[in-house]
C-alpha cells in the first residue's frame, strides 16, 4: 500500500528540474532508505512530502491529501534535516515541551532517555551544538515524535562513526515497538541496509529503481578474474562496472544473476565470485553515462 | 550468530540456516517455539521484513509450523528434513567441488577416499 | 499507526503560544523604544510632549500622533513584523505542526496581542512622562483627570494605528523576503505613498473613533486576504 504516491511528479528550480516527472510510491509501514548522488533530488522530494516545498507539476499524495497546505500531513509527520530551525534562546528542555504540545504521540520517556544517553544537557541550547551533537539531537527529536510519516534528511551528517551505530539501533528498536513509514536520506547506505526494507534510487531527479534490499543484494555479481576468460562470459551480460585490477586481472560487475554453467566454467577458471553491496549497485547504475573517476583521468579516451 | 555481509548468501538464507543448524544441534527440539520475527530483527539488528523472509523459507521448507497468535514451531521431522536436503544440497555441492578439484589436480579416486579417511580419523566423531 | 485530525483553530492556537515565548524579546524592545522617545521627549521642552486632551474639544486624534512616545512605538510596530518573517523564524513553524495558513494567522494573532500590548505600554509611559514633565516643568498644562471613556477611547485609538502599522509592517516584510531588490524597493515605495499621496490622512487625520475603527479593520482584512491567497508563493525551507 502506498502511504505515498506521485505521479509525473516535477519540480523546477528556474531552469533545472531538481525533481522531473518522478512516479515513485512509498510503502506504509516500511523503512525506505532514499538513495542517490548529490543532486539527485533527494532533498527536494521529501520536502515536497512534507509540504515545505511547492511542486511545479504532476501528482504528489500523501495520505490521501496534497502535502502542501495539509495539516493532516503536517500533524502527522515530521521532517528531520541537519537544520530543524529553532527558536534561538530555546533551551533543550524548551525544544522538547514544545514537541510534546504539537505532537500527539510524543513519547517524552524515549526521548530523555536517549538525551541521557548521547549525554545532552536539558539546559543546553541547541543552537550551540557541534554539527554532530545537532544531528544526534534532532534525530532524537525524529524518532520520539512517532508520526506515522517519520522522514530523516541526512539524519547522522557530522555524527561519529558510534553515535550513527546506536542512531540505526535506536530506529530500529523503536520501530519495532512503533512500526511505521520511515523514510531515510542517506548516502551512508553500507551501514544501514540491514535496518532498510526497501530501497528507493533516484538519479536526475528520476526513478531509477525501487526494490527490496533482499533484492538489490542479488542484483549483481562481482568477478575477478583473468581478463580474456572473463570477457568470453560476461559479453552476454549487462557490464555495470569494470576495473583493473592487476596485469590483465579485471573487475567486472554484471547486472543479474550467473547462469549456472556460467558459473562453474568461471570458477574452473579461478575467478573468483563476490556479491555486490546495494551502495556499490547505486554507484555502479548511476555512473554508467558518465563512467567512473578512472575515466576523468583516463586521457587516451576522447571526452 | 553473526550475519556475514561478505558471503554470496542472503541474509534470510542464513538466517534460515542458522535456525536449521540449531535444530541439527537439538538447541532446538520438536514443538519447541523458535524466535518470532521481531526478537530475530532486534537480535541481529536486521529489518523485521529480512527476518520474516527466514522465517517464511523455514515454514515453506516445512522446517516449522504456525500456531495462530502463537508463533512458530519446529516440525516433528525438521530434523531429518534438515538432514536430507543439508546431504542432497550442500553436501553434495561440497562434492562435486571436491571431486572437480580432484580432476583438477589429477588425483585419483583412491587417494582422495584415503585423503576423507585421514581427515576424518583425525577429526575423530564430530 | 492511525492518523491524528487537528483543526486549523488548535495549530493556530499552539502556534501562537510558541511565538509568544519564543519572540519575548519583542517586549524587551518596545520598551527600550519608550525609554529612549521618553529620554527625547524629557530633554526638550513642554510642547514636544503633546497632550490628549484639548479644552472643550473631547478628543483629537492629531494629538496622540504628535506623541513622541507614540511615534517610536509606531516605529516599533513596523519594524518588528521582518523578524517575524525573517528566514529563521519563519520556518520554525514548520519544524513542528504547521501550513502556510496557520503560519500567517497565528503571526496575525501574535501581531494584534502585541499591538495591544504597545498601546497599553504607549499610554502608560506617556502618562508617566506627562508626570514627571509636570513635576519639573510647572508651566506644563495637564489635563487634570481623564475620564475612563477617554482612557479607552485613547488606547482604542492607539491600538489601531499600532496595529495598522504592524501590518502593514508584515506585508512589506513578506514583500521585502521576495528578492533582494525589494529590499529597496518595498520600504522606498511605502514611504513615497505615505509622504506624498492622500493616503496617509485617511487614518491619520480620521477624527472619528468608528470611521478610524472601520478603515483599520478594512485594510488589515484586505492585506490579511492577499497574504493568505498569495501564501503559497513563499518557499518554507
Amino acid at each position: 500500500m502506498g502511504v505515498i504516491t506521485s505521479r509525473q511528479l516535477t519540480k523546477s528550480y528556474r531552469n533545472t528540474e531538481a525533481v522531473n516527472q518522478l512516479t515513485v510510491q512509498f510503502n506504509e509501514g516500511v523503512i525506505t532508505g532514499l538513495i542517490g548522488r548529490n543532486g539527485a533530488g533527494k532533498t527536494t522530494l521529501l520536502k515536497m512530502i512534507a509540504g515545505l516545498v511547492k511542486k511545479s507539476g504532476g501528482d504528489l499524495s500523501v495520505f490521501g491529501e496534497d502535502p502542501l497546505n495539509s495539516l493532516k500531513v503536517s500533524a502527522n509527520s515530521i521532517f528531520v534535516d541537519d537544520q530543524l530551525p529553532l527558536p534561538l534562546e530555546f533551551k533543550v528542555k524548551d525544544v522538547l515541551k514544545e514537541f510534546e504540545r504539537f505532537y500527539p504521540n510524543w513519547d517524552i520517556e524515549l526521548a530523555e532517555r536517549l538525551i541521557r544517553h548521547f549525554s545532552i544537557d536539558l539546559d543546553a541550547l541547541p543552537i550551540n551544538f557541534s554539527k554532530g551533537k545537532r544531528s544526534t539531537f534532532n534525530a532524537i527529536v525524529g524518532l520520539a515524535a512517532h508520526a506515522p510519516l517519520t522522514i530523516f534528511d541526512e539524519p547522522t551528517t557530522g555524527m561519529d562513526y558510534s553515535a550513527r551505530q546506536d542512531f540505526y539501533r535506536a530506529l530500529l528498536k523503536d520501530y519495532l515497538e512503533h512500526p511505521r513509514t520511515i523514510i531515510l536520506s542517506s548516502h551512508l547506505l553500507n551501514e544501514l541496509e540491514d535496518v532498510l526494507e526497501d530501497i528507493v534510487l533516484i538519479h536526475d531527479g528520476q526513478l531509477y529503481l525501487h526494490e527490496t534490499v533482499t533484492s538489490l543484494k542479488e542484483f549483481a555479481v562481482g568477478l575477478t578474474g583473468d581478463s580474456s576468460e572473463l570477457s568470453s562470459v560476461t559479453s552476454k551480460y549487462e557490464v555495470l562496472h569494470k576495473k583493473d585490477v592487476g596485469l590483465n586481472q579485471q573487475y567486472v560487475v554484471i547486472e543479474t544473476q550467473l547462469e549456472e554453467k556460467d558459473e562453474e566454467h568461471l570458477k574452473k577458471m579461478g575467478v573468483q565470485i563476490t556479491p555486490v553491496s546495494p551502495a556499490d549497485v547505486c554507484v555502479y547504475v548511476t555512473n554508467r553515462e558518465n563512467g567512473g573517476i578512472d575515466d576523468v583521468f583516463n586521457r587516451s579516451k576522447h571526452v | 550468530m553473526i550475519l556475514n555481509h561478505e558471503s554470496m548468501k542472503p541474509i534470510y538464507i542464513q538466517i534460515a540456516e542458522w535456525l536449521e543448524t540449531e535444530i541439527i544441534k537439538g538447541s532446538l527440539e520438536v514443538d519447541d517455539k523458535i524466535y518470532s520475527q521481531y526478537q530475530l530483527a532486534d537480535l541481529l539488528n536486521i529489518n523485521p521484513a529480512t527476518a520474516g523472509k527466514g522465517l517464511t523459507k523455514l515454514l515453506d521448507d516445512g522446517i516449522v509450523y504456525k500456531r495462530r497468535g502463537l508463533g512458530m514451531f519446529v516440525t516433528e521431522n525438521a530434523r531429518e528434513q534438515i538432514l536430507l536436503k543439508r546431504k542432497n544440497e550442500t553436501l553434495k555441492v561440497m562434492v562435486e567441488d571436491l571431486v572437480k578439484e580432484a580432476n583438477y589436480l589429477q588425483v585419483s579416486n583412491e587417494e582422495l577416499l584415503r585423503m576423507i579417511e585421514a581427515t576424518r580419523n583425525k577429526r575423530g566423531s564430530d | 499507526m492511525s492518523l491524528t485530525e487537528v483543526s486549523t483553530y488548535d495549530v493556530v492556537k499552539k502556534q501562537f503560544m510558541l511565538k509568544f515565548k519564543a519572540f519575548s524579546k519583542v517586549f524587551t524592545a518596545l520598551i527600550i523604544a519608550q525609554i529612549i522617545a521618553m529620554l527625547f521627549s524629557a530633554g526638550s521642552s513642554s510642547s514636544s510632549g503633546g497632550s490628549f486632551g484639548s479644552g472643550h474639544q473631547l478628543f483629537q486624534f492629531y494629538y496622540v500622533t504628535g506623541d513622541i512616545v507614540f511615534t517610536f512605538t509606531l516605529i516599533w510596530a513596523v519594524a518588528i513584523p521582518y523578524g517575524l518573517v525573517k528566514r529563521e523564524q519563519r520556518t520554525i513553524d514548520f519544524t513542528f505542526v504547521s501550513n502556510r495558513i496557520t503560519n500567517h494567522l497565528s503571526n496575525f494573532v501574535f501581531l494584534t496581542v502585541m499591538s495591544l500590548v504597545g498601546a497599553l505600554m504607549a499610554f502608560g509611559s506617556s502618562l508617566l512622562l506627562r508626570t514627571l514633565q509636570y513635576l519639573f516643568h510647572t508651566n506644563v498644562y495637564v489635563q487634570s483627570s481623564l475620564t475612563f471613556v477617554e482612557v479607552l477611547t485613547i488606547i482604542s485609538v492607539m491600538f489601531l494605528y499600532i496595529l495598522l502599522l504592524a501590518i502593514i509592517g508584515y506585508t512589506m516584510a513578506l514583500l521585502m523576503n521576495l528578492h533582494a531588490v525589494m529590499k529597496v524597493v518595498v520600504p522606498v515605495t511605502v514611504l513615497g505613498f505615505a509622504i506624498f499621496t492622500a493616503v496617509s490622512p485617511i487614518y491619520f487625520l480620521e477624527s472619528s473613533l468608528f470611521l478610524l475603527f472601520v478603515k483599520v479593520l478594512f485594510t488589515v482584512l484586505a492585506l490579511l486576504g492577499a497574504i493568505l491567497m498569495f501564501s503559497d508563493r513563499w518557499e518554507v525551507r
